[in-house]
């Protein structure tokens, strides 16, 4: 990586952004502001972009457009693009007002039927419930009608009662006078009043709701219309649009650039990261493009500086880079740790599973899945190379689905995973062993490139005596030779004091943690036997289904089936999961820093 | 007698470190998702930090199938 800078003056920006932008190879470093140098103002046409970007991604989410590549180019002027749009717009506004106001009036019409429908049982004209000068009305429950009558008879002679046919709703009508008696009555009759509003409607009831459903039906038929006609609109101006904003958002990066830039009055400077190979090819270019008006210089990065990285694995590997991103990136000029997990993930996650049938199932389902969904290609990758390592462990093991006899035969095998338990555990821990020591190795080439053999010997040299002398002990304990007490301790003393001057009191409280760590390792052991198990009680369990003939067998197949196939996704998320945390914890603490930003040149999409 | 203790010695090993593990990867997990939810990228490590403390469930694991091993000769 170099850092590159660029001096030139302000009649040269635009063309030099452009030729940026079409390199894709300088990852621009954003200048902040100081007294002596302004950030840049972005290109004239900066406004009239974004105001336009503006409403193009409006009338996306409004037309709910999907950005997908249409492959159309767009080379209209930004005036015909922004009549076009306008026109869009507005076509699509009238459009959607008009469903807007059928709508307010469809629910209007639902409510004026709700109203409509309490008064249907009462065979009254709709005049009859509208306000009246010389008449008061009541409608609602009565407890008993003729009782009322009698109430209302002692009142007034001029009063008439409606009911309907259960005498559920009963409309009183009385002259305006005796309003307050009538209630009182009312009253005396537990009346349940029950409100209407027909206001501004004539002529029969049920004609009335009649014609209102059928207004109902009629708008709901237009609005369909109209809907058809915006998604006309839709499919006519779709790939038009989206070719609008993809150009625009182009231009719009292109239009900002000059805020990332370092800006005086009459000259600009941008400053950046390009990949080392690319420094003569960029420099080049602008050169020539600018015949020479321009000051072009490159330089190694300084030790404290933010490189960014760009990870740069062999081919097959690279898709464990996925697996770096979810942690960290490495630092500039750190070990890249890709091709390291690109050996190891896979075998463990092998081991831990390793049973042939579900190595053959997953290697399908992953092979699927990666045709189906695109965006998710590196992980199938991953996960279809621990595939085949668990189809070949699953050999060595000697395990189909769970069994390991096979149509009566005992399946070869160098080891088996149910029955030699302790074997097996021996074996994770002995891998646990190699695997941080390898880490450790790795420390050390790190630390002794860029801090020499001394810092290299404290901080991660005195980790292997220190297992050396924890090893001698143990030896020593289980009588196979003898070591006096004080020499062990003081054999114990010289790598804890080295620890201490390398990594200081943190690396003290970890001098227990190598230990625990190489012991994490039996999960290796662990989640393989919970798996097998798993298997195992599935299997049996359908076998005893078999043995009972008849319907049976058809239960023992579903189970067969539901059982592996929860198992091969515990199977699948279990390994996976520790697999990757052996390597983030426990690997990579013992040399892994990372923390570097992504190398992302001007111009790349994302 | 002996067997029947150390069946449930064997249970209480796995029993009580899957107690254990669940009670900090309760705490883990929550914290987890609340910086997930303002940055995604964090899914990754978050995703690590939570499964941290199955370590101890894998230590009780192995001690208990050692125990229900020596069960076997006694």
């Amino acid at each position: 990586m170099r850092k590159i800078t660029v001096l030139s003056t302000h009649s040269l920006l635009e063309n030099i952004i452009e030729e940026l932008h079409n390199q894709e190879v300088v990852h621009i470093i954003e200048h902040d502001k100081s007294d002596e140098l302004d950030i840049g103002s972005p290109l004239e046409q900066g406004d009239t972009v974004s105001e336009i970007l503006v409403k193009v991604r409006s009338l996306m989410s409004l037309l709910k457009i999907d950005k997908t590549d249409s492959g159309k180019k767009v080379d209209d002027t930004y005036v015909q693009i922004k009549k076009n749009l306008e026109k869009i717009h507005d076509d699509t506004n009238i459009l959607l007002d008009d469903i807007r106001k059928m709508d307010d009036k469809v629910r209007e019409n639902q409510g004026r039927m709700v109203e409509l429908h309490k008064a249907a049982s009462l065979d009254l004209p709709i005049e009859a419930f509208h306000d009246f000068e010389s008449l008061c009305r009541f409608t609602g429950q009565v407890n008993d009608v003729e009782r009322l009558a009698e109430r209302l008879g002692k009142i007034t002679d001029t009063f008439e009662i409606f009911t309907d046919d259960n005498d559920d709703l009963v409309a009183i009508f009385a002259e305006k006078p005796h309003e307050q008696e009538v209630r009182e009555a009312l009253e005396k009759e537990s009346f349940n009043e029950v409100t209407m509003d027909l206001s501004g409607l004539t002529g029969n009831i049920k004609a009335k709701i009649r014609d209102i459903e059928k207004e109902n039906i009629k708008l709901e038929k237009d609005i369909a219309a109209i809907k058809k006609n915006i998604s006309d609109i839709k499919k006519k101006w779709a790939p038009y649009t989206i070719a609008v904003e993809a150009r625009l958002a182009v231009e719009s990066e292109k239009a900002d650039a000059p805020l990332q830039f370092a800006s005086s009055e009459r000259a600009f400077m941008v400053t950046g990261w390009v990949l080392a190979k690319k420094v003569d090819k960029i420099e080049a270019a602008l050169e020539k493009l600018t015949k020479g008006k321009i000051y072009f210089k490159a330089e190694e990065p300084a030790i404290e500086e933010d490189v960014p990285v760009k990870l740069n694995n062999p081919k097959p590997s690279r898709s464990f880079e996925a697996l770096m991103d979810l942690f960290a990136l490495p630092m500039y000029k750190e070990m890249d740790p890709t091709f390291l997990m690109f050996l190891t993930f896979p075998l463990f996650f092998g081991f831990m599973l390793g049973d042939w049938g579900y190595g053959i199932t997953t290697l399908i389902l992953f092979a699927t899945l990666k045709r189906f969904i695109p965006a998710g290609r590196q992980f199938f990758n991953i996960l279809m190379l621990s595939s085949v390592s668990t189809i070949f462990f699953g050999i060595l093991f000697g395990e189909f689905f769970g069994a390991e006899v096979l149509f009566g035969h005992d399946m070869w095998r160098v080891l088996s995973r149910g029955h030699e338990m302790i074997t097996l555990l021996i074996i994770a821990i002995c891998i646990g062993f190699l695997h941080i020591n390898w880490g450790l190795i790795n420390g050390f080439i790190n630390e002794f490139r860029n801090h020499g053999f001394k810092r290299a010997m404290l901080e991660k040299g005195s980790w292997f005596i220190l297992q050396a002398v924890v090893g001698m002990i143990v030896l020593s304990g289980m009588h196979m030779w003898r070591l006096k007490l004080w020499v062990s301790i003081i054999f114990l003393l010289i790598p804890i004091y080295m620890i201490y001057k390398g990594e200081g009191a943190q690396g003290m409280v970890e001098i227990p943690g190598i230990f625990s760590n190489m012991l994490s390792y039996a999960r290796l052991m662990a989640i393989g036997i919970a798996s097998v198990k798993l298997a195992e009680v599935v299997n049996e369990f359908a076998g005893k289904f078999f043995h009972s003939g008849g319907i049976s067998i058809v239960w023992a197949i579903l189970l067969l089936i539901v059982g592996h196939m929860v198992n091969i996704a515990l199977g699948t998320i279990g390994p996976f999961l520790h697999s990757l945390r052996l390597h983030y914890v426990e690997y990579f603490g013992k040399f892994f820093k990372g923390g570097a930003k992504r190398f992302r040149p001007f111009g790349v999409k994302e | 007698m002996d067997v029947g203790l150390i069946a449930i010695g064997a249970g209480l090993a796995i029993g009580l470190s899957s107690i254990a593990a669940a009670i900090a990867e309760k705490a883990i997990g929550s914290a987890a998702i609340g910086a997930m939810a303002e940055k995604e990228e964090l899914f990754g490590k978050g995703l690590v930090l939570t499964v941290i403390p199955e370590t101890i469930v894998i230590f009780g694991f192995v001690i208990a199938i050692m125990m229900v091993l020596a069960m076997g000769s006694h």
